[in-house]
């Protein structure tokens, strides 16, 4: 699906800038959860379940800015390939979701930053989210394990609770100022060219440069 | 229609180059299209077939044409804002939408074999003129459905793959 120019201004109307989020993650962890308000009324079975959310649409303001947010969701595909190429294309921004209940899940977010490195742009904004973190007993990785991964990859770290809708607003509104803040505001690094940058990767010197 | 359909290009099609630099363990497996990628398996895109079917019970509503507050005469644009009416999430600002008498069946909220024909519909030519909204992944290839972004309960209107006209049903949504 064609969406449009990333950042693209509109002059009508409707939003100012257009910003491309993704959530990724094992399945399980709650990727979907994120998404919805009411995570309580989920729980009712319906086609639109089993049928799956593609993406959503959603309008915040920043700075004076009406931004348009469109988050796409892998839904439980851990299907690296099907979803890479399409899937990334303009991604402007990542939500690297695992589980603290869940170490396996923690684990594969060294994976999943291997894939975005193969096949997102450079540029793109990442955070990592330790989702679920209302389950306090059931904690396996704790807080400060999850700070020092973000802090290896030189991104931005939050527990949330989509559950408790704990920081779950926050993630998306910090990782979208960070875009625009890159993108918008001082937009002085060389656009991307698209799939022409067939530089080596050597998987250890390439950190984002935007977060601090 | 055919389960086997694809509605994606073959997995294999990647660009040369998007050739990793680093090695991929990639296996196929006995399952039709199933591979293990990095020890993660990976299955096919499934085609996704409507619930809406010919054994379907179709209701025409005959519903009654919105008041004529929530448009400009004429112009038939949108001066209200549009909201879920469960959740209460907005879904359309006003200017963003054009009342349309066009007939679309909608699936009900609580049987999956019982539907609506409606007629009175908001149109919205570009997707981003949504203030919230969710769609559906593609249904018969053809569309996707478009449901509240906050509380995902029913379905609220249909998007068109091809034309990308997207239309949301008076029927189930609330102006404030």
């Amino acid at each position: 699906m064609s969406t449009g120019p990333a950042t693209a201004s509109n002059k009508s109307a409707a939003y100012d800038y257009l910003i491309k989020l993704l959530l990724i993650g094992d399945s399980g962890v709650g990727k979907s959860c994120l998404l919805l308000r009411f995570s309580e009324d989920s729980f009712t079975p319906s086609f639109i379940t089993t049928i799956g959310i593609d993406f959503k649409i959603r309008t915040i303001e920043l700075e004076g800015k009406r931004i348009k947010l469109q988050i796409w969701d892998t839904a439980g595909q851990e299907r690296f390939r099907t979803i890479t190429t399409a899937y990334y294309r303009g991604a402007m921004g990542i939500l690297l979701v695992y589980d603290v209940t869940d170490e396996k899940s923690f684990g594969n977010i060294r994976n999943w930053i291997r894939n975005i490195e193969q096949h997102a742009t450079d540029s793109v904004n990442k955070m990592l989210i330790g989702n679920k973190c209302d389950m306090a007993e059931k904690k396996v990785v704790d807080s400060a394990r999850g700070k020092s991964l973000a802090d290896e990859y030189g991104i931005k770290f939050l527990e949330t609770s989509a559950k408790n809708s704990i920081n779950v607003e926050e993630a998306f509104i910090s990782l979208a100022k960070d875009i625009k803040k890159r993108m918008i505001d001082t937009p002085n690094e060389p656009p991307q060219p698209h799939n022409t940058t067939n530089i080596t990767q050597t998987n250890n010197g390439k950190k984002s440069t935007c977060c601090k | 229609m055919d389960q086997e359909q694809q509605q994606q290009q073959p997995q294999e099609n990647q660009p040369t180059e998007e050739k990793q630099t680093e090695e991929v363990d990639q296996q196929e497996t006995e399952e039709e299209g199933v591979q293990i990628i990095n020890g993660v398996r990976v299955e096919p895109p499934k085609f996704i077939e409507d619930v809406l079917t010919s054994t379907t019970v179709v209701t025409d509503k005959n519903e009654a044409a919105p008041e004529s507050s929530t448009f400009v005469e004429g112009t038939n644009k949108l001066t209200k804002n549009v909201h879920c009416r469960l959740c209460d999430c907005k879904i359309i600002a006003p200017d963003n939408a054009v009342l349309v008498d066009k007939k679309i069946t909608l699936v009900q909220k609580k049987s999956s074999n019982a539907a609506d024909e409606l007629k009175w519909m908001w149109f919205l030519a570009d997707m981003f003129h949504f203030e919230n909204v969710a769609f559906t992944k593609d249904v018969n290839a053809t569309h996707k459905y478009l449901t509240c972004a906050d509380c995902e309960a029913e379905i609220i209107g249909i998007h068109y793959i091809d034309s990308k006209e997207n239309y949301v049903a008076h029927d189930r949504v609330v102006y404030k």
